[in-house]
């Protein structure tokens, strides 16, 4: 009897093992269940590999096959989000790296492949004419690389690690537009903090291998030209760290954090910013940036989503942009984004990351004009500007193709301020480009 | 393909069950497994197909000619001979030629060009169960396969042919053409196979996450971790190499067991042994069984005076390390083991076993640990810096904040991954089903983990599969 009834678990096993079996094998042929990209990881995922006679034989198209078939398992962001829950209980977790200090400093490997990847885009990208008979710079990729995360409890900090090299080049290139504009245009340079310059204690940020921001801040200040006037954000965003500054899953500042380093901006120029309760508003909650897709979707931040407010101005919302295709598009200075997607909600600011934006303030016919040159740490801040001039003009030097000192003379811009956070001016893959722009 | 891939799972393991289950006679049961193997193999590059193919024909053809040639010793040897002589010719081609050309030309300059010969996958599997299959023939143990399909079956069975373990045919040759299936069998190997795919999925690759961050590329960024983080990688690294390679010959077993065959037991908790010599017992037993009963035995083992057993184990030890790989830090960690167990041959041992068991074990670990610091290093001065950081002399003091937080952050993991490497949690699970057995309750709680446990081992292994896919595009757009 009891032999029997042992017999018989033994077959709803069997039967059970086989339903879950035969289930996640049919699923998985499923094809339109695949995700072809992955909105958190913000990348294409593997594509079924095309078969040559080569491959095949020596056997890379199976290799292939196994990557695409692993790789757009259907339901795989569900399935990679319970995997991070359960891996929560591997220990203690309130404190955490990612990536690695040792591999961002001075890892040569990545350093040459990227200088590779840098040539070969060179090759690639040619300064294109456009049919009017007018050139163009050519824009690569160009992207940011995080070196090393540190997630506390619920918030990431990424970490900093200062390059003289590319820091010096950020001077110079700096120094090289403040010296080919006219007299009277006046150059300013705020260098932002990340925050972990900012939160962060400055004992545990050199355990932490991260390198001093404010250090960095004052070697680019003190190597600017008299001409270029510098403005300190960080003594004013270290006055106000109990605020909410920075995201916590997200790299970038929040409007709040721009709104202080605005002040300080206004206060250089001898103006007087708008009092923050004075702007009608707008929030979108449930944001998870990209600290929270780099901390391996860390449930610490997914649930804790941040929140974004933006700060509308009060002379207008409108404003116009070219994009990547050289196409003009009128466009919001503040757009509802609450139907995005939790990790697009810093696009929020200023139609994001274009090559360039301007806005033109209806309440003004001074001719006053400010031109911001900055990654997207400006759309936060740029907003704020609007009110104090007629013409607010926001150039992404990462993708702007044409030349910048025919922009500020033909629009006869009058203020340029360079608005850039501390890690991009250390960053390799970043500052060329600079450079390029303020040379073409 | 391996087996931790979540194509093999959920395609082919899949199909081939399914198709198999179907068939009604054992010859339908052994092309589909022929056919899926041949698949298997040949999903690593069909070239290599080619090399698996002729080894088997050779080792067919040699031994249906010792067979035929009984009555005449002197052609029964050449053939044996000749079958093996091909055999290893073409595992030290494939395995040993660019290791052996380095060495030369690192000594005489001579070649100048050493040739790029790619490693087939598994064929020091595959080989060595030809081998042992020409020579059981030749001993009278086993008469020889006149199907050359069979003989393809058995060595290249995808069960065991890449990661092993290594299958004597005479264990098998009855099974191959007369196997019963039992459903109490099928459900154990259910389990088994389960169990090895958590064991690989989850915990090795874990530990060897945790492992490699330990162990950077780079000379220069290996110098900055400091001593606690090598102590703790070599630590992950030992738990790593035994809960993957046992995972693959628990998963080898259980299909076995799906399909009626009854493979020896690969791995007996080597980290439980009391001595090295215990140790090696318990370790990829197949294979220490092959360098037994295949080289020490037949060189005349401990027979012959002590000074030829020193000898013929210092050939057996040396051979271990090379089969690992075509490495000098190989030969050094075979040559390691060799002195331990000299040492315990003569005399150590008996020492031992009047001590505490427990001094035993930690002296047993202790030497396994450090075995495996030469076991993982190819490279000399790679391994000459991890020691050196080891002992705190790279300058960069004991542990760092980073250390600290990769333990805390792993610790219950860590903790975990220990206890899978001892028998505890199979014993309370059975004293658990025998002494609280009566209780209803607890009686269902059992029947609960045999009927979904396997089910839900797959949906783990799953989902850690699928994270091991994770893999954001470490660059944003500012």
């Amino acid at each position: 009897m009891r032999r029997k009834r042992k017999r018989k678990y033994v077959r709803q096993k069997i039967y059970v093992f086989a339903s879950v079996l035969l289930f996640f094998a049919l699923t998985a042929l499923i094809i339109p269940l695949r995700p072809k990209e992955s909105a958190v990881e913000k990348r294409t995922l593997a594509k079924f590999p095309k078969p040559t006679l080569e491959t095949v034989w020596n056997g890379e198209f199976f290799e292939s096959m196994n990557t695409w078939y692993a790789d757009t398992f259907p339901f795989r962001d569900w399935l990679i989000s319970r995997n991070m829950k359960f891996r929560s209980a591997y220990g203690i977790q309130t404190k955490q790296i990612y990536g690695s200090m040792q591999a961002s400093a001075g890892d040569s490997e990545t350093k040459d492949k990227k200088e590779k990847d840098a040539e070969e885009s060179a090759d690639e990208k040619q300064d294109k004419t456009l049919k009017d008979g007018t050139k163009q710079r050519a824009i690569g990729q160009i992207q940011e690389q995080f070196g090393a995360v540190y997630l506390a409890e619920d918030t990431a900090f990424s970490l900093f690690g200062f390059s003289q090299e590319v820091t010096d080049e950020y001077v110079k290139a700096v120094n090289t537009l403040a010296g080919k504009v006219d007299e009277e245009v006046k150059v300013y340079d705020m260098v932002v903090p990340i925050s972990s310059g900012v939160y962060l204690d400055p004992k545990l940020q050199k355990e932490l291998g991260s390198n001093d921001q404010k250090e960095a801040v004052q070697y680019i200040y003190d190597h600017l030209d008299d001409k270029v006037t510098t403005v300190d954000a960080f003594a004013t965003l270290e006055n106000h760290n109990d605020e909410y500054l920075y995201f916590r899953s997200d790299h970038h500042w929040t409007a709040l954090g721009a709104y202080y380093a605005y002040c300080e901006f206004m206060d250089v120029q001898d103006m007087k910013p708008t009092p923050i309760d004075s702007y009608e508003t707008m929030t979108f909650d449930n944001f998870l940036g990209t600290m929270y897709s780099y901390c391996n979707q860390a449930p610490a931040l997914g649930n804790n989503p941040d929140s974004v407010t933006a700060y509308i101005p009060l002379a207008t919302n409108e404003m116009q942009f070219l994009d990547k295709n050289g196409t003009t598009m009128d466009y919001k200075v503040i757009t509802d984004v609450s139907g995005w997607n939790s990790a697009s909600k810093y696009n929020c600011f200023i139609g994001s990351d274009q090559p360039l934006a301007w806005i033109q303030n209806p309440d003004k016919s001074d001719g006053s004009s400010c031109l911001v040159i900055k990654e997207s740490y400006g759309n936060a801040f740029v907003p704020f500007l609007v009110d104090h001039y007629e013409y607010v003009y926001v150039v992404d030097y990462r993708f702007y193709p044409n030349s910048l000192t025919e922009l500020i003379k033909e629009k006869e811009i009058k203020n340029i301020l360079f608005l850039n956070n501390v890690m991009a001016t250390s960053t390799d893959t970043l500052i060329p480009s600079l450079t390029e722009l303020v040379n073409y | 393909m391996v087996f931790s891939s979540l194509l093999f799972v959920f395609l082919f393991f899949a199909v081939t069950m399914m198709v198999y289950c179907f068939m009604d006679s054992l010859n339908k049961k052994n092309i589909v497994l022929l056919v899926a193997s041949l698949i298997f193999y040949a999903w690593g590059g069909p070239k290599y197909l080619v090399i698996l193919l002729l080894m088997c024909l050779i080792s067919w053809l040699s031994a249906i000619l010792i067979d035929d040639n009984r009555d005449d010793p002197r052609k029964r040897r050449i053939f044996l001979i000749a079958g093996i002589s091909l055999q290893l010719g073409l595992l030290a081609y494939y395995k040993y030629a660019v290791f052996l050309l380095g060495n030369l030309k690192s000594i005489t300059g001579f070649p100048e060009n050493i040739p790029d010969i790619v490693l087939p996958i598994g064929i020091s599997f595959y080989t060595f169960q030809l081998i042992s299959y020409v020579i059981d023939v030749y001993w009278g143990d086993v008469e020889a396969q006149r199907k050359y399909w069979l003989v393809l079956l058995y060595a290249g069975l995808f069960f065991q042919c890449i990661a092993g373990p290594i299958v004597r045919y005479k264990d098998v040759a009855y099974e191959i053409e007369n196997r019963r299936v039992r459903l109490s069998e099928v459900g154990e190997g259910i389990n088994r196979f389960t169990i090895g795919l958590v064991k690989k999925a989850v915990f090795a690759n874990s530990c060897a996450e945790i492992a490699d961050a330990m162990f950077p590329q780079k000379l220069a960024e290996l110098d900055g971790i400091p001593a606690a983080g090598l102590w703790l990688g070599v630590l992950l690294y030992m738990l790593q190499i035994y809960l993957d390679f046992s995972a693959y010959s628990d998963m080898a077993i259980g299909m076995g067991w799906m399909t009626g065959f009854h493979f020896k037991e690969n791995f007996n908790y080597p980290y439980m042994a009391d001595s090295v010599t215990e140790f090696w017992r318990r370790w990829h037993i197949s294979l220490s069984s092959f360098f037994r009963d295949y080289i020490y035995i037949p060189l005349g083992g401990n027979r012959k005076g002590q000074r030829r057993t020193m000898l013929n184990l210092l050939a057996v030890w040396a051979l271990t390390g090379l089969w690992h790989g075509a490495n000098w830090n190989f030969v050094f960690w075979g040559l390691f083991y060799y002195i331990f167990l000299v040492i315990e041959k003569n005399g150590f041992l008996d020492k031992l076993k009047k001590l505490p068991k427990a001094v035993g074990h930690i002296y047993t670990l202790v030497i396994v640990y450090f075995g495996w610091i030469l076991f993982k290093f190819s490279s000399m001065p790679y391994l000459g810096h991890v020691l050196k950081g080891m002992l705190g002399l790279n300058g960069n003091g004991f542990t760092s904040m980073e250390i600290g937080m990769t333990f805390e952050n792993n610790m219950f993991f860590i903790a975990a991954a220990i206890i899978a490497c001892t028998p505890l949690l199979k014993n309370a699970y059975h004293w658990g089903r025998k002494r609280l057995g009566r209780i209803k309750a607890v009686r269902y709680i059992y029947m609960a983990v045999e009927v979904v446990g396997p089910s839900v081992l797959v949906i783990v292994a799953t989902m850690a599969l699928v994270g091991n896919s994770y893999n954001p595009f470490l660059y944003f757009q500012f």
